[in-house]
Order: structure tokens, then C-alpha cells, then sequence
């Protein structure tokens, strides 16, 4: 039904989209999920044009939807949108939302319209609200209609980015269950999610984007049970991680300790190691500024959510060497607090520059 | 709350605030009569109990009015003194030369400069003693202190090199020679010109348009609007030229300092305005011979007067306290009302000013808003060279004062189309209005979220269709109140229209001061329908609001 060949899209230099090809069927139920910031969301608005795409293909049906003279409105019709912040219509009731568009767009008459949109709401299980505004429903509710809505063109597939993703977890599973049951009854969708059981449970197939490009996909056992490249793995192990980067000796060391406090408090980690990953970083850092040459330093911590341990990396450019070995004579010590804390500690040339790896010893 | 339920407390909340307004206008209107009812009570209490109290001025201490402790004398003792005067006249020049010590006050208006004298803003109003003697004769509580202390000649201004200024005097040597001036003379000059009848002149229908300026403050025995009819010397010396010299005479009112300009750009073919043959003025333009001598005279408040010189001024007609009927306020507030309303069909001036200023603040405000719609899209168009031209355009209006803008589109764009003033006054405030709701409309649209938008387009209607359905009803609701206080100011605003002779509300009053030379009942009036008509405006913008908030639509259907 849609076949994705080289889509491209940049902003200005940033390469947002790399190389992305998909196909989706009719009846599929496409799960996308991925770190944040690797392009999930414009992926999803190449496919109906609210961005437009800077290279590669799009076919829906066989027909080229970039091809000049392409009636983009009537082919938007044909594809619902889900947004994460509901974007319902302030102005109109919840009935009137979901009538908007067929009388405005597909000529229905109002009280045809009125009742399909009546039968609609009765799905998603909000009848009485009918003539509520939606700043009197709750962000399950408004979710609830933002899909009706979309269901009200009668589109051959929806697209949802993050549906849940800005509702109290309270609600996110009244919004789930009205996904499964489209799903049920065959509709075709694709949605970026961070829910993994629901993903796993709902979908025919998962694609895990990274950096721009569809990194893996697959159905969802092989997918989340088996891996097989290794930021996919990463990611399936909840590793998350926080990069900061050095452009100079004299670097901002307070700002990377805020961001450092506050990375450990979003995954929960106590306070102890949030002042180790601290010490650590101000003692690595200071030896690997004092090495000789520009300075070019990537400083990473990283935490696997199921094996709960907290790594850091640091990638520095300059000369072959491992970075800690030729430390100059002060910064003995510093290395033998780095002791203290770490084990596993390595080095490894990766093309033009020295990574060193280490981990938490567990508290 | 039901809708008709919100619409009564609504309704109500508003006749309320009528209702105040009223009263404090009454209160004013009370207030302003028993003040001109006191001044003369007070003289006769003043002259058969302690005359040299009265005498005192009411308002001791002002620079200079030292001797009026004994009252003044002759004009020299307000050497020091606050002299009034008409803008660029020839007392202007006069006092400017021989009383380099006074403190000057020039005003365009005849109606102001009497009544900044019976408010004591100034101590003496000098003008033409013919001009001085006929306000005198209306105002008991004033009196002449001196007169013929100058005289210049007064002539027709002409644009340099204009051939009918050479007709013009030999119109005027004829009427000379034939003895017409000397009977125009005794008609108007004699001892009330407001009994003078002004003769039938033919005039012409037909034949080349004869466009004479003039102010309309000049006042009796010169110029005048008595019953809708101009009258006066100056006009019937006018209408004489005009139907001799065989030109189709049109009289355009303005503002007396705004002549000179409007004669320079082709606004006007000649002047004819009590204008006196200065050496500055004949820089600017070409004066006929002079058809009359500009005599001075001085007037004061008549209880700042010495008692001899009251004595000695053959003033006999000075009303003496007994001849004022004591009258309540009522009486006074009818008198009022009469004079200003009914008396000389002045009614149809203030009902024609109140259409003029209507029409201007609606067509304006329509105009202003689609254009401001227009530079609001250039204004976020996403070309830049689109975006400039809009926001060069908002920087430019908002930072000329509309009074400029206006002036600059009458006397410079449209220098030299005949175009009516009124479409003028129009144009401008549209400009001005549409460089105020322009920002307001983009801001409006700006608070609403993009997410709709993308929403809209989503669903699959175009740009254009989601801001018709989806931006422009939420941003218009928000807008309003704002708008709403923008549209007051416009009305307010067009009040200056004056200054290229259109003649609306604010206007209508001022004529009607010219010739009453009352002022608190006609700027209460005045103030009063201005009131009136934002209110009435104001409930169309209530009904839009009403309209486009979608809960009380939703009311509304749940008890229909
Ligand atoms: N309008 C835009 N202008 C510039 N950069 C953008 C714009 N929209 C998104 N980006 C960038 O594109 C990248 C991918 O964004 P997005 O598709 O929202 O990622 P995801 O949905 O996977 O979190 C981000 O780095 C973001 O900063
Ligand atoms: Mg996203």
C-alpha cells in the first residue's frame, strides 16, 4: 500500500532522515520505535507531507505522491494523523470535531455526519461528551476523540506519533485499548511508540529507527527477543545514555554536573551514584584536556536498564595512545580515585580517535 | 445562565453606565449654569456692599495684573498680562510687537478665545472691534477696555499670479464706486449685526467652480451659519464677486491656520477670512485691495475693569444685575438646550456632523480591517522582501501622528485631485487603523497553536481552508477586546478631521460655540453623543463576540 524508497530529509545541514526504505501492506500494523531525536516523527509526517521530503520515493497505491500536480489535501484525506498533543479543535464540540471534516471535506450532510460521528464516540466510549469543548475532557478523553476524529474521514490508514506520550499514565491504557481494538478490526496503522509490550503485543511488525535510518526491523518476537545489531540491543536493554561534549579546556564542568544529576534522577538512580559519575567525569575529563593537540572530547554515560549497570565512555581525537597510561605525573591521583570507582576499565583505537570504556563497580 | 438571561444583565450593566454618564453630565451641565448665573448676582452684591472687593479680580496674583487691585484702566496695564488672541491674525503681530512681556495665548477658534476669558484663563481677548463689540453685546459679564489701538488693512489672498485677483478688484472698485460697499457697511456694521438680513444675491448654478476658504470662527458681522445659510459681510461680499465676476461659488470651512496651506496646494482657489495684508503674508501669496479696516478693540471680564473706566465707556447697553431674571436650573438648562439645539435649525448641524463622524469611523474601520488583513499576511508571508514591505509599513503609520497622516494625504498625496475631504478623512484612518489591527491579527493568529493547524492539514483541508475553520474563529474571539478598545480610539480619533474642513460631530459643536459662545452645553452635548455612538457601535462588536464564543452557542442550543 505505501513503498518508502530513499527518503531523504535535512534541515538546513542536519540530516534528519538518511536513507529509509519501507513497505507497508494493507491490514498492518507498523510499531516504530527508537531513541528520541533520531527522526521518528518527521518519518511519519514524510509519509503524508505536513514535511516535505528532500529526496528519495513515495508510492501509495503505485502512485508517486511527489510527483508534481499530486492533489495533496484529497491524499491527506486518505491518511489520519494522531499527534501527541491531541491538537483537537478548540473552538468545536467533540461532536462537531468529527463532523468538520466529512461536511466540510467529503460533502456528507450534517445530520448524516452527526450520526456517524455519534457512533464513533459510542466506540471510543465517549457518547455523553458529545457536547463538551474538548478543555472539559481529560487527556485520555481528548486522545479518545483525536482518534475518532481521524476515523471520521474514513482514512486507509492512520499514523500515530507517540499517542500516549503526553498523557498521565493513569490514561494510557484507555487510549491503548482503543489502538488494540482498531488493530482488531484490521486497520492499517503505523505507530511511534515507546509502550514496548504494547508494541510487541499489537503490531505485525516493528521497525527500530536510529540516527536516521530504519537501523532493524522485524516482527516483534525476533525484534525484542532477539536483536540482532547492537544499538538495537541497547535500546531493547533500555540502555540510555547522556552525551556531552568537550570543545575546550575550559569546558562548563557545572552545567555537565546538572545534566549528569538530573539524567540519574530520571532513571531513578540514588544520589551515590550520581556523585561517583561525577567525580569520575571531573577526573577523566581533566586528564584527557591535558593531553597535548586540539581538544575534541565525547563524554557518554550510559545506563541498561535491565542489567542496571552505569557505564561511561569517553572518545577523544589526537595521537594513538591510551589516554590514561601516559597521564602525566599529577594526575596520579586521579587515577587512583578512577580505580577506586571503575572496573572493567579499556582502550580501544576506533579510527581517529581513543576510546576508553570503563563501568561502575556496584555499590 | 440562559442567553437571553446573559444578555439582559449584559443589557443592564450597560444602561447603567449610561446612567452615570448622565448624571455626571447633568451635574456639569448644573454646574456650568450656576456659574454663569453667580458672576453677575455676584457684582451687584459686590457694588452696594464692599465695591472694592468686588473689584479684585478673581484670580489675584497672575504676572503683571498688579493694578487691577484698582481695576484696569487701559490696556497698558496688562503690559504683563495673559492676552488672548486669534492664531495669525493682526492682533497676534500687534501684541507680539508692543507687549513683548505678555504672556500670549493664540487660539483658532473664536469660541474658545471667549470662553478662556470668562473662564479667567486669560485677562484680555483682543480682535477686530467689530467682531469684540458683537460678543460683547452677548456677554453681559464682558466689556471693552479699549479699542482702535491699531488697524490694518484686510484683502482676498490670492495664489501668486492668479489673474482673479486683478477681477477681484475691479469687482470691488465697482461696488465701491456704485455705493454697494458703503450700504454692505452699514448693514452689518451698524449696532447688531445679528438683525442685519442678508439680501438675495443670485447666484450661479453653473460656469467655473469659484472655491473661497474660510473660518467659520470669524463670527458675526463677517461671516456666520445661520439657519444652514451663510451670512455676513465677507459673504455677501463673496457671493458679489462670485456672481460679477460670473464663477460658481463654493465655500470651504477650515481651520483658520490651515488656509494659507490649502491655498498654496490648489485646495482652494482664494481666501476671504478677515485676513489682514501682513508683509510675511505677502511672501506667501497676492492680497486684492482692501475691502475693509481690521480695528481693534480689547475685551476683559467687566468686573476686572476699573469702576471709572466702566463709567466713563459709553458701554450703556451693558445689562445692569435686575434685568437678569433669577431662573432655576431647569429654566437655565432649557434655555441651553433651546439656544444650542433648536435656535437657527442647529439640530441639523449636530444630525449631519453625527452621520459625517458614523460614516467615517464605520467605513474606516471596515477599510482599515481588510487592509490590516492584507498587511498581516505580508507581514508573516514567508518571503522576506514581503515581510519588509509589512513591517516598514506598521513602523511607518504607528509612528506618525494621525493629525500628520492625515494632513499629508490631503495637502501632498492628493494635492492636486479634487477629492472629497470626507473619503480623505477615510483613507487615513483606515491606514492608521489597519496598521494597529494588523499586529493584533497576528498575534491572535500566533496564539493559536500550530498543532491545529497541522491538524487541519492533516485531516486534509488546505492552508487556506484550516485557517478559515479552524484559525480565524478562535483568533477572532481573541482578538476582540482589543480590537473592540481600537475601534473606540478610531471615533474618537476623527474628531481632527476639522483640519481639512470636513464637518463632523466635533465640528458641528464648534460652530454652534461660534455662535452661542456658550461652551459648557454643546461639549457636554457633543460629548454626550460621542458617547452615545460607541455605545450603540460597541453593542454590534458584544453581538460578535456573543456570536463566535462557542459555549454560549452551545447554550443557546440547549435552550432552544
Ligand atoms: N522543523 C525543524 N527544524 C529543524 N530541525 C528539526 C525540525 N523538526 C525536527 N528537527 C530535528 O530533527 C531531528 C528529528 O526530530 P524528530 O523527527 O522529532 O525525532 P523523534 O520523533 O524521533 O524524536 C531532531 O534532532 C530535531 O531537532
Ligand atoms: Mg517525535
Amino acid at each position: 500500500m505505501i513503498k518508502v524508497e530513499h527518503l531523504s530529509k535535512r534541515y538546513g545541514a542536519v540530516e534528519v532522515l538518511k536513507d529509509i526504505n519501507a513497505e507497508i501492506s494493507q491490514g498492518e500494523v507498523i510499531s516504530i520505535i527508537g531513541p528520541s531525536g533520531t527522526g521518528k516523527s518527521t518519518f511519519l509526517r514524510c509519509l503524508n507531507l505536513l514535511d516535505t521530503p528532500s529526496g528519495g520515493r513515495i508510492e501509495i497505491d503505485g502512485q508517486d505522491i511527489l510527483a508534481p500536480g499530486t492533489n495533496v489535501p484529497k491524499l491527506r484525506q486518505r491518511m489520519g494523523m494522531v499527534f501527541q498533543s491531541f491538537n483537537l479543535f478548540a473552538h468545536l464540540t467533540v461532536l462537531e470535531n468529527l463532523t468538520i471534516g466529512p461536511v466540510r471535506l467529503r460533502g456528507k450532510r450534517q445530520a448524516e455526519a452527526e450520526a456517524a460521528g455519534t457512533e464513533l464516540l459510542k466506540m471510543v466510549g465517549l457518547a455523553e461528551k458529545a457536547d463538551h469543548f474538548p478543555d472539559e475532557l481529560s487527556g485520555g478523553q481528548k486522545q479518545r476523540v483525536a482518534i475518532a476524529r481521524c476515523l471520521s474521514m474514513e482514512p486507509e490508514i492512520i499514523l500515530f506519533d507517540e499517542p500516549t506520550s503526553a498523557l498521565d499514565p493513569t490514561m494510557v491504557s484507555e487510549v491503548l485499548a482503543v489502538i488494540r481494538r482498531l488493530a482488531r478490526q484490521g486497520m492499517t496503522m503505523a505507530i511511534v511508540t515507546h509502550e514496548m509490550d504494547f508494541a510487541r503485543d499489537v503490531s505485525t511488525r516493528v521497525f527500530y529507527m536510529d540516527q536516521g535510518v530504519i537501523y532493524e526491523e522485524g516482527p516483534p518476537a525476533e525484534l525484542f527477543d532477539a536483536p540482532r545489531r547492537e544499538r538495537t540491543r541497547d535500546f531493547i536493554g533500555k540502555v540510555r545514555s547522556l552525551g556531552y561534549h568537550v570543545a575546550s579546556a575550559d569546558f562548563d564542568l557545572y552545567e555537565l554536573f546538572g545534566q549528569i544529576e538530573r539524567f540519574c534522577e530520571k532513571h531513578a538512580l540514588i544520589v551515590k551514584i550520581a556523585r561517583t559519575v561525577q567525580l569520575l567525569a571531573e577526573e577523566l575529563l581533566a586528564i584527557h584536556v591535558a593531553r597535548p593537540g586540539p581538544v575534541d572530547i565525547d563524554f557518554v554515560v550510559a545506563f541498561s536498564e535491565k542489567r542496571r549497570t552505569v557505564e561511561l565512555r569517553v572518545d577523544s581525537a589526537g595521537e594513538p595512545g591510551h589516554p590514561l597510561e601516559n597521564a602525566p605525573t599529577p594526575d596520579r591521583l586521579g587515577l587512583t580515585i578512577i580505580d577506586n570507582y571503575a572496573q572493567d576499565i579499556a582502550y580501544e583505537r576506533i579510527g581517529d580517535h581513543n576510546r576508553v570504556t570503563m563501568r561502575l563497580k556496584p555499590a | 445562565m440562559t442567553i437571553p438571561a446573559i444578555h439582559q444583565s449584559y443589557a443592564r450593566q450597560k444602561s447603567f453606565v449610561l446612567a452615570v454618564w448622565l448624571l455626571i453630565a447633568a451635574c456639569l451641565t448644573l454646574w456650568s449654569c450656576e456659574q454663569s448665573r453667580v458672576s453677575p448676582t455676584g457684582d451687584a452684591q459686590g457694588n452696594t456692599q464692599t465695591p472694592a472687593q468686588s473689584d479684585v479680580p478673581m484670580k489675584p496674583g497672575q504676572p503683571g495684573t498688579g493694578n487691577a487691585a484698582n481695576g484696569w484702566r487701559s490696556l497698558d496695564d496688562l503690559a504683563r498680562g495673559r492676552i488672548a488672541v486669534m492664531t495669525g491674525a493682526a492682533p497676534d503681530l500687534y501684541v507680539t510687537h508692543t507687549f513683548p512681556l505678555a504672556q500670549i495665548t493664540r487660539f483658532n477658534s473664536k469660541a474658545d478665545f471667549v470662553l478662556a476669558l470668562k473662564t479667567g484663563k486669560v485677562d484680555v481677548a483682543i480682535d477686530n472691534d467689530l467682531v469684540i463689540r458683537a460678543i460683547a453685546k452677548e456677554n453681559p459679564d464682558l466689556a471693552i477696555l479699549a479699542d482702535d489701538f491699531y488697524n490694518t488693512p484686510l484683502g482676498a489672498a490670492f495664489r501668486k499670479g492668479d489673474e482673479r485677483r486683478q477681477r477681484f478688484d475691479r469687482v470691488l472698485e465697482t461696488i465701491q464706486a456704485d455705493g454697494t460697499l458703503a450700504e454692505m457697511r452699514n448693514r452689518w456694521f451698524g449696532d447688531d449685526p445679528q438683525i442685519a438680513v442678508m439680501p438675495v444675491i443670485p447666484t450661479l448654478k453653473t460656469g467655473e467652480t469659484l472655491r473661497i476658504g474660510t473660518s467659520i470662527f470669524t463670527g458675526l458681522p463677517y461671516i456666520a451659519l445661520i439657519d444652514g445659510q451663510y451670512q455676513g459681510f465677507e459673504v455677501e461680499l463673496m457671493q458679489r464677486f462670485a456672481a460679477q465676476a460670473g464663477f460658481r461659488l463654493e465655500i470651504v470651512l477650515m481651520e483658520f491656520d490651515a488656509l494659507i496651506a490649502a491655498l498654496a496646494v490648489g485646495k482652494i482657489d482664494m481666501i476671504v477670512a478677515t485676513l489682514s495684508i501682513t508683509e510675511e503674508r505677502l511672501a506667501k501669496v497676492d492680497f486684492s485691495k482692501p475691502y475693509d479696516y481690521d480695528r481693534s478693540a480689547a475685551l476683559v471680564q467687566k468686573r476686572n475693569l476699573a469702576l471709572s473706566a466702566l463709567a466713563t465707556s459709553g458701554q450703556a447697553l451693558l445689562a445692569s444685575p435686575e434685568n437678569i431674571p433669577a431662573s432655576s436650573f431647569f429654566d437655565d438648562l432649557r434655555a441651553s438646550f433651546q439656544a444650542n439645539f433648536f435656535l437657527e435649525q442647529r439640530w441639523r448641524l449636530i444630525l449631519n456632523g453625527l452621520w459625517v463622524t458614523v460614516l467615517i469611523s464605520v467605513t474606516s474601520t471596515v477599510f482599515g480591517t481588510l487592509l490590516g488583513g492584507l498587511i498581516c499576511y505580508l507581514r508573516m508571508s514567508s518571503q522576506s522582501l514581503w515581510q519588509r514591505l509589512g513591517s516598514g509599513y506598521i513602523f511607518l503609520v504607528r509612528g506618525l501622528p494621525v493629525l500628520l497622516l492625515l494632513m499629508l494625504i490631503f495637502y501632498v498625496a492628493f494635492a492636486s485631485f479634487n477629492i472629497d475631504p470626507v473619503i480623505v478623512a477615510i483613507i487615513a484612518f483606515g491606514i492608521n487603523f489597519s496598521a494597529y489591527v494588523s499586529e493584533m491579527f497576528r498575534t491572535g493568529i500566533e496564539s493559536i497553536d500550530r498543532g491545529q493547524t497541522e491538524a487541519g492539514i492533516a485531516i486534509g483541508f488546505t492552508p487556506a481552508q484550516t485557517f478559515l475553520n479552524i484559525v480565524l474563529p478562535q483568533a477572532t474571539r481573541r482578538i476582540l477586546p482589543v480590537y473592540r478598545g481600537e475601534f473606540i480610539s478610531l471615533v474618537k480619533m476623527t474628531s481632527i478631521v476639522g483640519y481639512i474642513g470636513v464637518q463632523d460631530l466635533t465640528k458641528a459643536g464648534d460652530i454652534i460655540r461660534s455662535r452661542t459662545f456658550e461652551a459648557f452645553f454643546p461639549l457636554l452635548m457633543v460629548a454626550t453623543i460621542y458617547f452615545l455612538i460607541i455605545w450603540v457601535l460597541g453593542l454590534a462588536l458584544d453581538d460578535l463576540d456573543r456570536r463566535t464564543n462557542p459555549k454560549a452557542r452551545r447554550t443557546a442550543r440547549a435552550t432552544a
